[in-house]
């Protein structure tokens, strides 16, 4: 807690011959972090990949590209299958999958080209089919020019202009999509004048198909024709989904074996190695060494040794450690959140464990109401029920943390749905009157709420609840940061940087008291002093320029407000939906009852919504902004495992 | 329309009329600190979806850098808070 995990540089050695062997046990107990051998000039070159890396990663291409065809996506698997039995119906399998696959691919294309030749037939012969000749009177001519085309503008203009050059020709015209489709018959000496006219009309041309008839029938058959490819498309697309459904667990998890034979087979490529014998480099926890020792031990008989080199100081300083979380399980979902961020470096504070408390209280002080709550906690265990693996799975777990401080909340301030249970604003004394015998039980309950966020007096309250929290976790930020200053610079640079804060905001606050009147006059002065020695502090720590800084004591601080100011804006739509509801709608009676009805559902649907997603950003950005710049870096290694998480198969 | 002159006024109607102006500079608060919050996030938005298509794992950063401005907003609200709950 508090700190990664505490890692150490170790090295691997051993007989080359062995190097398969070791890479196995490796790659099974998941326990080294690889560190990647780059050649160098000593006598050392990496390793050779083992000989069916080659075979196996073709394999993998062909197994990836049918995954794509087929459109198959990593899904959770309840079995598991054996790796020897994939291992050894897989060539078998691949080879009658590829060849059927291939036979449906050819089928798709011929039926896609075909389908497209259609529409370009079909796109031409449509406004040929408007004029009254059949394809074959466009061509054969040798006096005649057959001009086939579009024309923008009127048919009579371009006509009356054709008429004063000769009256010796042949016109059809048809209007069609805002232009005119026209075939000119004319004889061949006029083309030059013809073509100096239809520029004027933007005249396109259409390339009439070498086919023969009517162009309207030719247009209906292929129409047909058309159908039928899409039901034969529609049936190919059945038995790819059949396909799907057959092959899929074959396919993940012999994509899965693959995957693990091509990472072992092209593992040495990460490794030195000599005539005679390879060196892994590799970082490794300091809680799994001894597992590790004990297994090469036992399978090699000494052969190949682990031994621990000592981490150099410099390396601890700088971020090339990986870094592994070391959290208890409950506060794992929170490493999510940490990553979003930026893992922590190996020397930095984890500061995962505060944020478990922090954030939940955050979210649960600003959502703080008993319905909203439970909706939140079941989408929460729903979500984990559903999710069993990857990166949403952390986020549902902590939707239950929030759901639970929620409902803590809501409870304290005695809410439902933005409804209040007891005392004034009381829903059932509105719906049953406060005088009634049931309505005046929870109109005159006063234990709860401890803070009603609809009575004015409360409010600043909670406005003031909400600052105080902020130093609290302000200055807890800046201990922290004075305890990772003092790691990595010194004492007396962590003292200057981030004690001459908190020095400071006591003198301020020393004044406050002063200046309100809770302590003695006195007071006033020795703020100032206490004030004016924190400064000069932060001065000598971090230079002049730390002067820009000192507003961000207040608007820092001003920003936790938001953990009443987000709650109560919550509230207000809440109370506003059911004021709308209970006091506009359903008095009018009637249809203004479904009416009301309607807006409440979709009203507190929207409401939750906001609920979830507001006060998650704010507690997160309260984390991120406000507290991580007071001590965190980031920028930390993953710690990688070698190895492989098998989801869909294991070895017997 | 209701034609009040200031002499012929109740005190009640002038604490109303006083209620209302706190309530028009209490909306102006959030109103127009909502308005500048926009304007401030829309620019960093953008530029930190961009980032984002570049480098997916700037989410955490482009999150934190686009809410900044939020703070803005949330003055305004307090502001507004305390001249409506605090007379």
């Amino acid at each position: 807690m508090l700190k990664a995990k505490k890692v150490s540089k170790v090295v691997i050695i051993g007989n080359k011959k062995l190097l398969h062997p070791t890479v196995d046990i490796l790659h099974s107990i998941q326990c080294i972090h690889v560190e990647d051998f780059t050649e160098d000039d000593s006598f050392l070159t990496i390793g050779k990949p083992g000989e069916v890396a080659s075979e196996a990663s073709n394999k993998l291409v062909k197994l990836r590209s049918l995954t794509n065809f087929l459109g198959i996506k990593p899904t959770h698997s309840e079995k598991l299958q054996n790796e020897d039995a994939i291992l050894n119906e897989l060539d078998a399998k691949l080879e009658k999958l590829d060849s059927i696959v291939n036979e449906l691919l050819d089928r798709k294309n011929v039926l896609g080209t075909e389908l497209k030749n259609i529409d370009d037939s079909i796109f031409v012969l449509e406004p040929l089919s408007l004029l009254p000749l059949d394809l074959e009177y466009y061509k054969g001519y040798s006096s005649i020019n057959a001009i086939i085309g579009y024309i923008q503008g009127e048919i009579s203009g371009i006509e009356q202009e054709i008429r004063s050059i000769t009256t010796n020709y042949e016109l059809f015209s048809s209007p069609y999509n805002k232009k005119n489709v026209i075939a000119l018959f004319m004889p061949v000496e006029y083309q030059q004048q013809v073509t100096d006219i239809l520029e004027k009309y933007y005249f396109n041309d259409i390339r009439v198909p070498e086919l023969m008839g009517n162009p309207g029938n030719i247009m209906a058959g292929m129409q047909n024709r058309k159908e039928d490819i899409q039901l034969e498309l529609t049936s190919l697309e059945d038995e790819i989904a059949d396909l799907k459904g057959k092959y899929m667990d074959f396919i993940l998890a012999s994509d899965e074996v693959l995957s693990i034979t091509t990472e072992k087979a092209e593992a040495p490529l990460r490794f030195a190695t000599s005539e005679s014998t390879f060196i892994i480099d590799c970082w490794i926890t300091d809680d799994k060494f001894h597992q590790v020792e004990d297994t090469l031990e036992k399978n090699f008989n000494g052969s190949v040794m682990i031994s621990k080199l000592d981490t150099e100081k410099e390396e601890i300083e700088s971020s090339t450690i990986p870094v592994e979380y070391d959290n208890p399980g409950l506060v794992k979902p929170l490493e999510t959140i940490m990553d979003l961020y930026s893992r922590p470096l190996y020397k930095e504070i984890d500061p995962s464990v505060i944020i478990f408390f922090t954030f939940p209280l955050f979210y649960g002080l600003m959502l703080g109401d008993i319905g909203y709550g439970l909706v939140l906690f079941t989408l929460g265990m729903v979500g984990r029920a559903k999710i069993k693996t990857g990166g949403l799975r952390p986020l549902a777990t902590l939707l239950v943390y929030c759901s639970i401080t929620t409902t803590i909340f809501g409870v304290l301030f005695a809410e439902i749905f933005g409804f209040h249970i007891f005392g004034h604003h009381s829903i059932v004394a509105v719906m049953f009157g406060e005088h009634s015998a049931l309505g005046g039980i929870f109109y005159n309950f006063h234990a709860l709420p401890i803070l009603d966020r609809l009575d004015p007096d409360d409010i600043p309250i909670l406005l003031i609840i909400s600052a105080l929290i902020g130093v609290v976790h302000l200055n807890l930020g800046f201990i922290l940061g004075f305890r990772n200053e003092a790691v990595s610079h010194g004492l007396k640079t962590a003292v200057l940087e981030k004690i001459s804060w908190i020095v400071l905001q006591l003198g301020i606050a020393i004044f406050a008291l002063a200046a309100l009147g809770y302590i003695p006059v006195v007071g006033k002065t020795g703020g100032i002093v206490i004030s004016v020695i924190g400064l000069v502090m932060l001065i000598a720590g971090e230079g002049p320029t730390a002067i820009l800084e000192l507003p961000s004591i207040l608007s820092n601080t001003m920003s936790y407000t938001r953990l009443a100011a987000v709650g109560l804006s919550s509230v207000g739509i809440a109370f506003a939906i059911n004021y709308i509801v209970m006091n506009l709608l359903f008095p009018e009676g009637g249809v203004f009852i479904i009416l009301g009805i309607i807006v409440l559902l979709i009203g507190h649907t929207v409401n939750t919504v906001l609920g979830v997603v507001a006060p998650g950003l704010h507690a997160l950005r309260l984390q991120y902004v406000e507290f991580f710049t007071k001590f965190y870096n980031g920028g930390g290694r993953k710690f990688n495992p070698f190895g492989y998480n098998r989801k869909y198969t294991e070895v017997k | 329309m209701v034609d009040i002159s200031i002499a012929d006024a109740t005190v009640q109607q002038i604490l109303a009329n006083q209620r209302g102006l706190v309530a028009i500079g209490a909306g102006l608060a959030v109103g127009l600190s909502g308005i500048a919050s926009g304007i401030a996030e829309k620019d960093i938005g953008a530029a930190a979806v961009g980032a984002m298509a570049e480098r997916e794992e700037l989410f955490g950063k482009g999150l934190i850098l686009t809410v900044i401005p939020e703070t803005i907003v949330i003055f305004g609200m307090v502001v507004a808070l305390l001249l409506w709950f605090m007379p």
